[in-house]
C-alpha cells in the first residue's frame, strides 16, 4: 500500500519532466532535420503542420496509456477497498455481539444486525428509539453518567451490566462496552458501543452461588450436628456417672468427658480452620479454660499459668497434640487436695526453628505418684500412642520437686490422609 | 421448684437435660419448645392468659439454644425483648449452645443473659444453677429486684 502510493505520488513529477525533455529535444532537433531536407518556405510550412501533428498525436497516444494504466490500477485498488469494506462491515453486521455508533446526544448513527436482534426490533424501528426505550428504567442514570465522563473524555472507556427491555417486554442481563471517538481538537465525535447478552452467565453465576450457600449450610449443619452428638454423649456420660459408685470407675468416665470435649474443641478449630492449618495457641487456650471451669467445681480453682506462643499445626498434628494436652492434664488432675496450698499448672509452648517444645507441670504430683510414670498402665498406652502419632518425644522429668512432662516434636507440614484441606 | 423453659431443636438434646434436671431435682415443671418461634408463641398465649386473669405461671429459667432452624436464639432474643413481658414474668435466660465463638458469647452480653454456658452441661453446673437461683427465689429479693430492674436490653 504504502509502495503505490510512493509511486503515485511521485509519477506526475517524472512523467512531467521526461514529456519535457522529450519535447524540447524534439523542438531543438526536429527543425534542424527538417532544414537539412527542406529549404523553400512552403514545402517547410507544410513539413513543419505534419510535424506539430505528429507531436500531438504521439502526445495524445502517450496521454491515453498513462490514463489507462492510472485507470488500471485505481480500479485495483477501489476494488480491493470494496472488498476490504464489505468484509469490515460483514464483521460488524453479523458480529456475535450487538456493535453500534452513537453521537454523544444519544441519536444512532448506525446499529448492527445483532443489535437489532438483540432488542428486537427492526433496524429502521432501532434507529428511532431512544434509550429509554429499551434501558430498563433502574438502569438508565447510571449508564448516562458513564456516557457524559466518556464524553468529557474524564474515561477512555467503560463497561456495565445493565438490564434491558425487548420491544416484546422480556427482559435480559446485558454487558455493555462503549469507548468515545474523537477528532483532532479532542472533541468527541461518536461512542462505539458492544452490547452482549450475557443472562446465561448470570444464571450460571446464580446456580454455583446457590450451590455453594448449599454446601456451607449443609458443612455447617454437619459440623453443628457433629458438636451437638459429642455434647450428648457427653451428657450421656456425665448422666450415667452419677449412678456409679466405684471411684475408679467414675474418674475414667470423667476423663472420657472431658476428651469428648477436648475433640469438640478440635472439632471447632477444625471447622474455622484456615489453608495454613490449626491455631494451636488458641485452641490450647480453650481446652485450658474449659479445664478450669471443669475441675472448680470439684476442687479449689487450679491457677494454670500460661506461656504460649502462637503456633500453628497441620489438623494432623493438632489433633494427636491436643489429646496428649489432654492426656497429660486429666491424669495429673487430682482428686484431692491433701493441704489448702493453691494449686497451680504451668503449661509452656512454644516453636523455635519448626521444633515445637510443649511443657507441662504442676505442683501437685509427687513423681513417684504419677499414673504415667508407671508404663503399663491404660493412659500411659494412651499417650506413647499419640506421641508416636506426632513423632515425637516425651521426657518425663522433675522440676521444683514435682513431675514434668516436655513433648518436642517438629511441625511438619506435609500433606497426609485426611489433611487433603491443608 | 423451678419452672424451667428449655428452647432446643435437639430432642435428644431435651430429653437429656429433662434427665439431668430430674436427678439433681432442679425443675418442678418444664416445657419444650423445639424452636425461636414455638417459643415466642408459647409466651404470646402466656400474655394472653395472664390479661385474661388465668391462672398462668410463667418460667423461672430459660434454657436458650442458639442455633436452631425456623427461629434461632438470636432473634428469639429479639423478638422476646420486642413481648416486653412484665418483670414479674421475665425468667432468667441462660444460652446453652454448642458454640464457643467468642463473638456470640459478646454478642450475648448485649442482653439481659444470666451466663453463656457452652454445651455440654455437666451435672455439676446444673447444681451450681440450681444453688443461685435458688438462693435468690427464698428471700434475696432486694438483688433479686435490682436485677430485675434492669432494662432487658442494655
Amino acid at each position: 500500500m504504502d509502495k503505490i502510493k510512493a509511486v503515485i505520488q511521485n509519477s506526475p513529477w517524472v512523467i512531467a519532466l521526461i514529456y519535457l525533455i522529450i519535447g524540447i529535444v524534439w523542438i531543438a532537433f526536429s527543425d534542424q532535420f527538417v532544414l537539412t531536407l527542406w529549404d523553400d518556405a512552403d514545402s517547410l510550412t507544410e513539413v513543419q503542420s505534419y510535424k506539430g501533428f505528429f507531436f500531438v498525436a504521439a502526445s495524445s497516444f502517450l496521454v491515453f496509456l498513462l490514463v489507462r494504466k492510472s485507470n488500471s490500477i485505481l480500479g485495483g485498488v477501489i476494488e480491493d477497498l470494496q472488498v476490504a469494506n464489505n468484509k469490515f462491515k460483514a464483521t460488524i453486521e453479523h458480529a456475535p455481539v450487538g456493535i453500534a455508533h452513537h453521537k454523544p446526544d444519544e441519536k444512532w448513527i448506525e446499529v448492527n444486525q445483532t443489535l437489532c436482534d438483540l432488542l428486537g426490533y427492526s433496524r429502521d424501528e432501532l434507529m428511532k428509539c431512544e434509550f429509554s426505550d429499551f434501558v430498563h428504567p433502574d438502569d438508565l442514570q447510571k449508564g448516562r453518567q458513564l456516557d457524559s465522563e466518556l464524553i468529557r473524555g474524564d474515561i477512555k472507556n467503560y463497561e456495565i451490566e445493565k438490564r434491558y427491555i425487548r420491544k416484546d417486554g422480556t427482559q435480559f442481563e446485558g454487558m455493555v462496552r462503549k469507548s468515545a471517538v474523537y477528532n483532532g481538537k479532542n472533541v468527541p465525535l461518536y461512542l462505539v458501543v458492544v452490547l452482549e447478552d450475557i443472562t446465561k452467565q448470570k444464571m450460571n453465576e446464580k446456580t454455583i452461588k446457590k450451590s455453594l450457600q448449599e454446601k456451607e449450610v449443609l458443612l455447617a449443619e454437619v459440623h453443628h450436628r457433629v458438636r451437638n452428638n459429642l455434647a450428648l454423649i457427653s451428657a450421656f456420660l456425665d448422666l450415667e456417672s452419677r449412678n456409679v459408685k466405684n471411684k475408679q470407675v467414675e474418674r475414667v468416665l470423667g476423663k472420657n468427658k472431658v476428651r469428648i470435649k477436648c475433640l469438640s474443641l478440635i472439632h471447632d478449630a477444625f471447622s474455622d480452620n484456615n489453608a495454613g492449618g490449626i491455631y494451636f495457641d488458641k485452641l490450647l487456650h480453650q481446652l485450658i479454660d474449659f479445664f478450669q471451669s471443669f475441675y472448680s467445681t470439684k476442687l479449689p480453682a487450679i491457677k494454670i499459668e500460661k506461656n504460649i506462643s502462637p503456633v500453628q499445626l497441620n489438623i494432623n498434628l493438632a489433633i494427636p497434640a491436643s489429646l496428649l494436652f489432654t492426656e497429660l492434664v486429666i491424669n495429673s488432675a487430682p482428686n484431692k487436695f491433701e493441704d489448702d496450698s493453691q494449686p497451680v499448672l504451668n503449661v509452656f509452648l512454644g516453636e523455635e526453628s519448626g521444633r515445637i517444645t510443649f511443657r507441662i507441670f504442676d505442683n501437685w504430683t509427687q513423681p513417684e505418684q504419677s499414673e504415667l510414670q508407671n508404663k503399663k498402665t491404660f493412659p500411659s498406652d494412651i499417650i506413647q500412642a499419640l506421641v508416636a502419632q506426632v513423632k515425637g518425644k516425651l521426657e518425663t522429668g522433675v522440676e521444683q520437686g514435682k513431675s514434668m512432662y516436655s513433648l518436642r516434636f517438629n511441625n511438619i507440614q506435609k500433606k497426609g490422609p485426611g489433611s487433603s484441606i491443608n | 421448684m423451678l419452672k424451667v423453659h428449655c428452647i432446643e431443636d435437639n430432642q435428644s438434646m431435651q430429653n437429656i437435660y429433662k434427665r439431668m434436671m430430674e436427678a439433681v431435682g432442679f425443675a418442678g415443671e418444664i416445657v419444650t419448645s423445639y424452636n425461636g418461634e414455638e417459643a415466642i408463641n408459647y409466651y404470646k398465649d402466656l400474655m394472653k392468659s395472664i390479661s385474661e386473669g388465668k391462672d398462668a405461671s410463667p418460667p423461672d429459667v430459660i434454657f436458650l439454644d442458639l442455633n436452631m432452624p425456623v427461629m434461632d436464639g438470636w432473634r428469639f432474643l429479639y423478638e422476646f425483648y420486642k413481648l416486653s413481658l412484665p418483670e414479674s414474668a421475665r425468667p432468667q435466660i441462660y444460652i446453652i449452645t454448642s458454640s464457643v465463638n467468642p463473638v456470640d458469647e459478646e454478642k450475648a452480653k448485649e442482653y439481659d443473659v444470666r451466663e453463656f454456658i457452652t454445651k455440654p452441661l455437666y451435672i455439676d453446673k446444673l447444681e451450681e444453677l440450681k444453688g443461685q437461683l435458688n438462693g435468690k427465689q427464698d428471700g434475696e429479693n432486694s438483688v433479686n429486684q435490682a436485677e430485675m430492674n434492669k432494662p432487658f436490653k442494655k
